[in-house]
């Protein structure tokens, strides 16, 4: 039995619920080396971010969060991306430009938006892990599942017994939609009646009600 | 006031983002740059583990003293220390038409000394060992061969090889190798006799024959080779599944030679099945209700031409053929044809036009219209347009080349009366 805080994080993981980040997840989860690199990589981005938005919260206003966030996020994605080259040049070029991709991720947004509300920096690196780690999980198992249907490999090391079930690099796309959609299936079964995306402080609902008040204040 | 306070979070924020690139930048460039050359020289290193060092001479597309180099060549690079060449190599000649990389080393006495295959972008594998075949061959590599069912891309990986050498060999970086008399004949096959044969690629299985040095049999049955040993040197001695013959020197010139002949004759007569029976019952349904099916002498054009009738239909004579050229995955088509005495077209049919039609739906194709609008149709109108499947390329050319075949079959009955 998955305990209440368990629960809540799995069922309030914005990849799970609103399909944040789920550009990356299907297209760096063919294999199971990539999915980690680009995991950490997003980890890195949302932890930093979050915790400058917080640090910052008092400073910036809401309206202005988002292009001081972009202009921080500029900087550190291509500081990841260059030192990814210079000494993960493999990853690098597995991973081509979704690194970058993450700079305008909602996930990385949202989680910033989230740890701007939060009342102190604890809460704000727990709140930030836990995201990661959901996003993590949800883009490693995908990977997984991916790389032994698809290549017939795991980690980059063939599976004897998948060598003439294996489904080909041509089922890539398909099997990122279907194993991505179980994933999803599987959440949902082990949280019944949960409604995570209703839940106020969801980092999603946070980035869409802001824009909703920058609207109305516009009108 | 808290936007002010915004507006100077962001220019520090930039500020901050602007020092932080340029100092990784700093950190990393040089490790990036050096990262770069390592890509550059790690498949060179594969193929010669001991190599000291490489000069690059050759770049596609960069000045260079070479001359006559293939375009399939990528890069040449020069051992330091003499131990040969390393070539980066990239054909599209395989069946996906994405590029095949390979990188191979040949030492100083021109042979392959070194081989990897660094992209490998086809459908069907041609094994892991392949690459490995070619290693102490010189550049007329006689010892090695194509792979069965894997011919298009085992034939563009053989070939990349051999523009290699030819580059090599056209600046006398190396010296070439001689090939040997089995050989030259071996390859001699698919230009004499292109019923064995779909794109200039051999599609014929090797067997074993008594009097023969080596013998092969046409994939689609057609007809079989036998290379001789006549005591005054090797001679090609080709017989279809009629029993014409024709025997080939090592020149490519055709020899007198009726014991060669025979040979292949035997070697025919033991390995292939008449097709007479079948391609007369194929026709006669063709042709319609009444029409008589006459086998003539098929005429020895050494295509993928199998079988020749006449086809009496209502007082007039027709002439009827059936070739086998070969189809989607080099597998045999049958196209049936029956022509008016003037060489147009009267009928046209082909059982199975596409193969895998449970798999293979990227078509588009109404077969009774398709195989009527070849009515009417002669061998100076017949243009590989007539044959277009839209979706269906590899069949759209077999019935192309079936129906060329039977044209220059039929042209060299027509005259020549039926035997």
């Amino acid at each position: 039995m998955l305990n209440i805080k368990l629960r809540t994080a799995i069922g309030e993981n914005p990849m799970l619920v609103m399909l944040l980040g789920v550009c990356p997840a299907l297209a760096v989860t063919a294999e199971l080396k990539s999915a980690v690199w680009m995991a950490a990589a997003v980890a890195a981005l949302v932890i930093v971010t979050a915790i400058f938005a917080w640090a910052t919260r008092a400073l910036v206003s809401d309206a202005w969060r988002i292009p001081v966030i972009l202009i921080l996020l500029a900087g550190l994605v291509t500081a990841v991306q260059l030192l990814m080259q210079a000494y993960l040049p493999d990853v690098y070029t597995a991973l081509g430009l979704y690194p970058a991709a993450a700079a305008v991720s909602l996930l990385v947004f949202g989680e910033a938006e989230r740890a701007a509300r939060l009342g102190n920096i604890g809460t704000v690196i727990k709140s930030s892990i836990v995201t990661c780690v959901c996003f993590a999980l949800v883009l490693c198992i995908t990977a997984a599942i991916r790389e032994i249907l698809c290549l017939g490999s795991i980690w980059g090391t063939g599976l004897e017994f998948m060598a003439n079930v294996k489904f080909g690099t041509g089922a890539y796309t398909a099997m990122g939609f279907i194993v991505l959609a179980l994933v999803l299936a599987l959440v949902k079964a082990v949280l019944p009646g949960k409604a995570p995306l209703t839940g106020e402080d969801s980092a999603c609902a946070a980035v869409l009600s802001q824009g909703c008040e920058m609207l109305e204040k516009e009108d | 006031m808290k936007n002010i306070k915004s507006i100077v979070v962001l220019v520090l924020c930039l500020a901050l983002s602007l020092a932080l690139i340029s100092g990784i930048n700093s950190h990393t460039a040089p490790i990036i740059e050096a990262n770069a050359g390592a890509a550059e020289f790690e498949p060179l290193y594969a193929v010669i583990p001991e190599a000291q060092d490489f000069d690059l001479i050759y770049t596609a597309g960069g000045e260079t003293e070479l001359v006559d180099v293939p375009e399939t060549v990528q890069a040449i690079y020069a051992e330091t220390s003499g131990l040969g060449y390393a070539i980066r190599l990239a054909t599209t000649q395989g069946y996906t038409g994405e590029a095949i990389e390979i990188t191979m080393a040949v030492d100083a006495e021109g042979k392959i000394s070194g081989m990897e295959l660094n992209s490998y972008p086809e459908t069907k594998d041609f094994g892991a060992d392949y690459p490995a075949t070619y290693l102490g061959q010189d550049s007329a590599m006689a010892e090695v061969s194509l792979v069965a069912g894997v011919t298009y891309s085992s034939s563009a990986f053989k070939n990349a090889v051999a523009d290699g050498f030819a580059a090599l060999i056209a600046n006398e970086l190396v010296g070439a190798g001689v090939k040997t008399d089995d050989q030259i004949l071996t390859e001699l096959i698919s230009t004499v006799y292109p019923g064995m044969a779909n794109a200039g690629i051999l599609q014929a299985e090797e067997i074993a024959a008594d009097g023969t040095v080596k013998a092969f049999k046409a994939l689609n049955g057609a007809g079989v080779a036998a290379i001789v040993d006549s005591g005054d040197g090797m001679l090609l001695a080709l017989c279809d599944v009629n029993g014409n013959a024709v025997v080939y020197n090592t020149e490519g010139a055709a020899a007198d030679n009726s014991a060669a002949a025979d040979v292949a004759r035997a070697v025919a007569e033991a390995n292939l099945a008449s097709f007479a029976e079948k391609d007369a019952a194929a026709l006669t349904r063709l042709a319609g209700e009444g029409a008589v099916v006459t086998e003539i002498a098929a005429p020895a054009v050494f295509n993928t031409v199998t079988t020749a009738f006449t086809v009496e239909m209502n007082g007039v004579t027709n002439y009827g053929f059936a070739a086998r050229p070969y189809g989607y995955s080099n597998l045999p088509m049958e196209i049936y044809l029956i022509l008016d005495a003037d060489g147009a077209i009267v009928a046209m049919n082909c059982p199975e036009l596409i193969f895998f039609k449970e798999y293979f739906t990227n078509y588009t194709l109404d077969e009774g219209a398709y195989k009527a609008g070849f009515a009417g149709l002669t061998a100076e109108s017949f243009t590989a347009d007539n044959c277009l499947i839209s979706g269906a390329t590899m069949s759209a050319n077999g019935v192309q080349s079936g129906i060329e075949d039977i044209f220059e079959g039929f042209s060299q009955i027509d005259m020549g009366g039926a035997a």
